[in-house]
């Protein structure tokens, strides 16, 4: 009985290996490209591109417990000026909001990230603890943001990257 | 002023305690999160701007093995915004806000004494895309003159 007990989970392990084996900060350690962003509303509507068709964005996880990420939107203008504090007050804004960036600690637990933030665009996220819920598949990332407030409608979030897999700068 | 070019210039090695690098370092002094220490401005007319984002700035560089970077550098002294969202703020709250953080990333590379930034991310859509070269010895030539950051490996910060 505890032969067969044990033949089974072994089997179980071979066939399900993510079963058996937890995500471990090494599969999270590297920067990821962001794909695509997309929001369930409150009311059940989605929104598949919320930041624009193509947004820009990347999330460096590091082995020292160090992230950051920097995500922008989809056809984002120049600024007319080229120079982030002279420029005109309604461009600066615009552009304020079709941006996000932050860094800091991170704790990964395996099916959620925690981003302790130390510094961001958006001054209101220092010292939170952003909680993510992770998906790791190969080389493609989820991250869901539950019930997030953005432009006065609260959403969940959900956003996926791919590895970057660069050569080693020389 | 605060040349938005001269942001995440290169780093002096501090936990050296002074000792400064005769060649561009071996990539794996560079690899890692770096704190912001202070930004020093110099105009094109050799005055020297201290504080160059305010007391106490918060900003961090990292460099990954695999050739990525990513900056992120606050003015001291921000305020968060009186509502907590980047969309629905008040207009005058957001283009302060903007005024007052830089960020980019992208790839990087070495070239002698110099790292190059590749820009494919910015606060400042005017960089996406340009190439930024740094000075390996923290200083360089800025529209506005010379300017650097003095940054310091976390794990000797923390």
């Amino acid at each position: 009985m505890k032969k067969a007990f044990l033949l089974t989970l072994v089997t179980l392990g071979a066939a399900f290996p993510s079963i058996s084996i937890a995500q471990s900060k090494n599969d999270l350690v590297g920067t990821w490209k962001l794909l695509s962003v997309s929001y369930v509303m409150d009311n059940g509507q989605t929104n598949k591109e919320p930041y624009g068709p193509h947004p820009t964005g990347f999330i460096t996880y590091t082995a020292d417990d160090r992230m950051m990420a920097t995500i922008a939107f989809d056809g984002r203008k120049p600024l007319s000026v080229n120079d982030f504090i002279t420029a005109p007050a309604e461009e600066r804004a615009q552009a304020f909001s079709t941006f996000v960036a932050y860094a800091g600690r991170y704790t990964f637990t395996g099916d959620k990230v925690v981003h302790h933030v130390e510094v961001s665009s958006l001054q209101n996220l220092v010292h939170t603890d952003q909680v993510r819920l992770v998906t790791l598949k190969g080389d493609r990332l989820s991250l869901r943001m539950p019930s997030s407030p953005v432009g006065g409608v609260s959403h969940d979030a959900e956003l996926v990257f791919e590895r970057i897999k660069e050569e080693p700068a020389r | 002023m605060k040349p938005f070019l001269f942001l995440p210039v290169l780093l002096f090695l501090i936990p050296a305690l002074g000792t400064e690098y005769a060649l561009a370092p071996p990539k794996s002094d560079l690899v890692g999160t770096w704190k912001l220490i202070s930004a020093i401005d110099t105009t094109d007319k050799g005055q020297i701007v201290r504080n160059v984002y305010g007391l106490n700035p918060t900003g961090f560089l990292t460099y990954t093995a695999d050739g990525r970077m990513m900056a992120i550098i606050t003015d001291g002294g921000r305020k968060p915004l009186s509502v907590p969202d980047r969309v629905s703020a008040p207009a005058g709250e957001r283009a302060e806000a903007f005024a007052t953080s830089v960020a980019y990333g992208g790839r990087y590379t070495l070239d002698g004494d110099k790292v190059i930034h590749h820009v494919e991310v910015a606060t400042m859509q005017n960089v996406v895309g340009t190439v930024l070269t740094k000075s390996r010895f923290s200083v360089f030539q800025s529209r506005f003159g010379e300017s650097h950051c003095w940054l310091s490996h976390l794990p000797f910060f923390t």
